[in-house]
């Protein structure tokens, strides 16, 4: 009797006693038994976590200055130079513009004043640097709904809703391993899928071998799938080689956004086709 | 009651400090572990027990992960703690540490290998995706773990009114 009571009394049976119900509840959770609570939370603590992502952000962007001053000089002189060099070739770009207005018309990519946005900011992160989410201040009252899709303020896609709840919403990033979309090349039309790698970075699966991807080549999401409107840039390629079974092509592509200094996003509410 | 009402609100604090503002930054310390940790040392294990599930509980429900994961891999590091502290003695000084550097160690690669499975549907080949960059975590959780410590030690000898002994 005193021995039972003992292991019962016990440190290690306080832990495994612990271990057990909470790995029961680990199991639950697929069913989203707990989403509304998670929904009340996070409305309830909402507010401290803007203030504090808005304050450490500054605190960040204080720090980044610093550490650029000294690099400043030199870059000065080189966007001197960077822009003449751009305001010769912007006499020539004004006269591509006009056709590209017509080239996208015959092509159907998507002008950017056709989407409908959602502006939001970053309110919570991946706290474990894999670049896998952010949380944003925009939910269901706001009409964010899941799958739809995010972008940076230049069209460059971020990612698409994983979850919503009232006032706030979870963004799978594109190199979260979960997130996969349909992309080509914009120069060779060759088509995939780009599925993210764990903050490493972006890769561009599924190509047939018989088509021709170039490094350096333009990535764009290809329009296939209800959700996501063809032509918006997700990066440019780095590396192309052939799969482990020899059976397609894969490329590495890297996203032109820099994960850690986003702070507003945009979700596309409606976009034409 | 209000002390327990002060213990629940600084939780909630540090874990939206870890996702809001600690995220920002390309390394970090984790603070919820090296104050868990701090606190299995200082206070015991059976004294911080209820508090390591509520920091599990609230790191689940602002993190998106299944609630219950946080918790798991928490108390199994408090436990780990608490067995570890008893063992090589670390309130004292010397060896101490030493241990504590080896204990964090362990901790955060433990941590990162734990909720990154879990985060991936427990794909085990990415494994090493998850230790990526965690040679400065661990210093980083190091130096956040020393404050956390003297911090806890100075709020001990005033709430306990001097009692240093060691409730393991």
């Amino acid at each position: 009797m005193k021995y039972r009571s003992y292991i019962f009394s016990s440190k290690l049976a306080k832990v495994i006693f612990v271990l057990a119900i909470f790995e029961l509840l680990v199991f639950l959770n697929p069913y989203n038994f707990f989403n509304p609570v998670r929904a009340v939370f996070l409305w309830t603590i909402t507010p401290i976590q803007k203030i504090t992502y808005n304050v450490v952000y500054k605190i960040y962007a204080v720090k980044d200055f610093f550490a650029s001053v000294w690099k400043l000089k030199q870059e000065n002189s080189r966007l001197i130079k960077e822009n003449l060099e751009l305001l010769s070739k912007n006499t020539k770009l004004s006269d591509m513009e006009k056709e590209n207005i017509f080239l996208r018309e015959q092509v159907n990519l998507l002008p950017r004043e056709k989407y409908t946005l959602i502006t939001s900011t970053i309110i919570s992160r991946d706290p474990y640097n894999l670049e896998n989410w952010v949380e944003i201040d925009k939910g269901e009252k706001d009409g964010v709904k899941k799958e739809m899709l995010v972008i940076v303020s230049n069209g460059i896609l971020l990612g698409k809703v994983a979850e919503t709840n009232y006032s706030t919403s979870k963004i799978i990033l594109i190199t979260n391993p979960e997130s996969i979309i349909n992309a080509m090349d914009i120069k060779t039309d060759a088509k995939g899928i780009i599925k993210g790698q764990y903050g490493l970075g972006l890769m561009l699966d599924m190509i047939l071998p018989t088509e021709t991807i170039n490094v350096g080549d333009e990535v764009i999401s290809s329009g296939l799938g209800s959700h996501v409107p063809r032509g918006l840039l997700i990066g440019k390629v780095q590396e192309v080689k052939m799969s482990q079974d020899k059976l397609f092509q894969q490329a590495i592509v890297v996203s032109p956004i820099n994960f850690s200094n986003l702070r507003q996003l945009f979700i596309i509410k409606e976009f034409n086709r | 009651m209000k002390k327990k009402f002060l213990l629940f609100f600084l939780i909630i604090l540090l874990v939206i400090v870890q996702g809001s503002g600690m995220a920002v930054f390309k390394h970090s310390p984790n603070l919820v572990l090296v104050g868990i940790i701090a606190a299995t040392v200082i206070f015991g294990f059976a004294n911080v027990l209820g508090w390591v599930i509520v920091a599990g509980i609230v790191c689940d429900l602002l993190f998106f992960y299944a609630i219950g994961v946080n918790v798991v891999i928490l108390v199994f590091i408090a436990f780990g703690t608490s067995f570890f502290s008893k063992r090589f003695h670390m309130e004292n000084r010397g060896l101490s540490i030493l241990s504590m550097i080896l204990l964090i160690l362990i901790s955060t690669v433990f941590f990162r290998i734990m909720s990154g499975l879990a985060d991936s549907h427990y794909i085990f080949s990415q494994i090493p995706v998850f230790l990526k960059g965690i040679q400065y975590d661990i210093i980083l959780n190091c130096t956040a773990f020393f404050i956390f410590f003297y911090f806890f030690r100075k709020i001990r000898a005033i709430f306990y009114f001097g009692e240093y002994k060691l409730k393991i």
